[in-house]
């Protein structure tokens, strides 16, 4: 449980600091700012994605790497190669699966014009699933978790590998997979995010 | 072929009709009623390299969406656009190495960085050569005084630092073409006239072509040899802008406050067009009698309490193109 708890949060630690910025898309559209992104000769993704590091999440991305050190060291976890490679691919992938959501939800506001409502109802319920085994779940969440929204990938999955834990309903190597997930999951973001982007009005005045 | 082409370009807007709160956002997704907004209704015009064109017409008309499909920002509906051969919305990437914008309304610099980290960021962006950045920022020093807040942070510079910021920065790169909308608004008489004093050297020195929307006659006058008139998305009139000067920009009205209310009152060479009260207003063609000429015969009859002249506004010279028509010299570029 702790474990999968500090896993949550340093990935949600690192993924904030690059993507925070996504869920206010409807406000840089509103207020005209978003214009710029398009006159510049650069990928108005990336451009997007760059302007902003979430200074003020700097301080949450400590306090995540602590309490993951804090936790691993209760559990007295040994820490070989080939596990770290895991941990770092798993924190990628909960980096991407997480950014993804983030992403997609922010393209909502090219079709509504919001997005920052969006983010509250569906990036709140998605984070709080990762704070429990996935096992507590109905069988119909744990799916989506696994197939549609992929949040299991963040820390669930990756925390059974580490930990030698079973999972019902999946194969035990599952959290190999996250990284994979992760940048497809993101790639599927980064798509629909483009999609949104050719249908855009800029604002009037 | 010229260096920007436009041909029946139209833009519409479906605007959705606003729904509030969560539930509203949510079922907006699902079904939303439009209304069909057409801020670019059928536009075509061409310009050549070098040229200063001035893109004028009343608020609403549809200046900016046309820039905005000229820099790539909006998908047309309708028409076609090329820039410098490129079509914008297609390329924006390519397109945007060729241009230059400023929107008066908006700042493209980086709103809590100093004003140098600006042109820093840009001169990576664009992958400005040293030599280049240092030769175009000491021209812009020079020019637009950029040395008193180059180390502002762009948020507490004045609107008319923020707009000499914003121009040189969009000229970093040495686009070919420079797209300014509404450069002057809200500046006072001694910024605006550093505004144009540098548009108007660019324009010679470096053989830059520019499109410059503004609600201001006086941009024009000073800056234009060529007018592009538009009114609800509509062209109204594109050509010589002495021509419209002569027609229809000496007409101007005089507004007098008389001591007695006289109804039969009437001056020679000026024509009443309302009255309200003791006041009148009076329209004449500044090329055959002057505001002062008029004064004089007036005060001879009159007592005069108070007076104005007000200068033509857009919005009174498109009105009396639509009333007139403009058959005289009329040329349709295209
Ligand atoms: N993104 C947009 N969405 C909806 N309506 C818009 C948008 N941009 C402009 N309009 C509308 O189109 C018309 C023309 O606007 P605009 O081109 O900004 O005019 P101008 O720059 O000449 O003042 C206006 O009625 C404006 O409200
Ligand atoms: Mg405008």
């Amino acid at each position: 449980m702790l474990f999968l708890f500090a896993l949550s949060i340093l990935s949600w630690g690192f993924c904030i600091i690059l993507f925070f910025h996504f869920r206010s898309l409807d406000t840089y559209i509103l207020n005209g700012t978003f214009d710029r992104f398009l006159v510049r000769p650069l990928n108005p993704f990336f451009h997007f994605m760059a302007m902003k590091f979430d200074i003020a999440s700097f301080g949450q991305f400590l306090f995540s790497i602590i309490v993951f050190a804090i936790v691993s060291f209760q559990l007295q976890l040994e820490w070989t190669i080939g596990k770290i490679l895991f941990l770092l691919g798993a924190i990628v992938g909960g980096v991407l699966i997480q950014g993804g959501l983030l992403v997609i939800i922010s393209a909502f506001a090219f079709w509504t014009t919001k997005s920052e409502q969006f983010y509250w109802v569906a990036m709140f319920p998605a984070r709080n699933l990762t704070y429990y085994p996935l096992a507590i779940y109905p069988k119909f969440i744990q799916w989506i978790t696994a197939f549609v929204i992929p949040f299991g990938f963040v820390n669930y999955f990756p925390t059974t590998v580490i930990l030698n834990k079973e999972t019902p309903y999946f194969p035990d190597y599952m959290g190999y997979f996250s990284p994979l997930v992760g940048v497809l999951f993101f790639g599927l973001a980064y798509f629909i995010w483009m999609l949104g982007l050719s249908r855009y009005k800029s604002t009037g005045s | 072929m010229s260096i920007i082409e436009v041909n029946n370009l139209q833009k519409e807007f479906m605007i959705a009709k606003r729904e509030t709160g969560l539930v509203g956002a949510l079922k907006s997704l699902v079904k939303r009623e439009f209304i069909k907004k057409e801020a670019v209704k059928d536009i075509s015009f061409s310009i050549e390299k070098g040229e200063m064109v001035g893109y004028i017409g009343p608020n609403g008309a549809g200046k900016s969406t046309t820039i905005k499909m000229l820099t790539g920002i909006l998908v047309p509906s309708a028409g076609q656009v090329t820039v410098n051969g490129i079509v914008p919305y297609e390329n924006r990437q390519e397109n945007a190495k060729n241009i230059g914008v400023v929107f008066g309304q908006r700042t493209q610099l980086w709103w809590d960085l100093p004003t140098i980290e600006s042109f820093e960021l840009l001169k990576a962006i664009y992958r400005v050569t040293d030599q280049r950045y240092k030769e175009n920022m000491s021209i812009f020093q020079e020019i637009l005084g950029l040395d008193e807040f180059i180390n502002t942070p762009v948020r507490q510079l004045s609107l008319g630092q923020r707009m000499r910021a914003d121009i040189a920065a969009s000229l970093l790169h040495d686009p070919p073409i420079l797209f300014l909308d509404e450069p002057t608004i809200g500046l006072d008489v001694v910024a605006k006239e550093k505004m144009r004093t540098f548009i108007q050297e660019i324009n010679k020195e470096k053989q830059v072509t520019v499109i410059l929307t503004t609600h201001d006659m006086e941009d024009i006058e000073k800056l234009c040899q060529r007018m592009v008139l538009i009114d609800h998305g509509q062209k109204v009139y594109d050509g010589d802008i002495l021509a419209v000067k002569e027609r229809f920009g000496k007409m101007r009205t005089l507004v007098v406050d008389l001591e007695d209310a006289d109804k039969s009152f009437a001056v020679k060479n000026g024509e009443l067009c309302k009255q309200e009260g003791n006041r009148y207003w009076l329209r004449f063609n500044g090329n055959e009698v002057s505001a002062s000429d008029l004064i004089t015969q007036i005060s001879q009859t009159h007592n005069i309490k108070d007076l104005t002249v007000e200068e033509p506004e857009i919005e009174s010279i498109i009105s009396r193109i639509y009333q007139e028509g403009f058959n005289e010299k009329q040329t349709v570029q295209g």
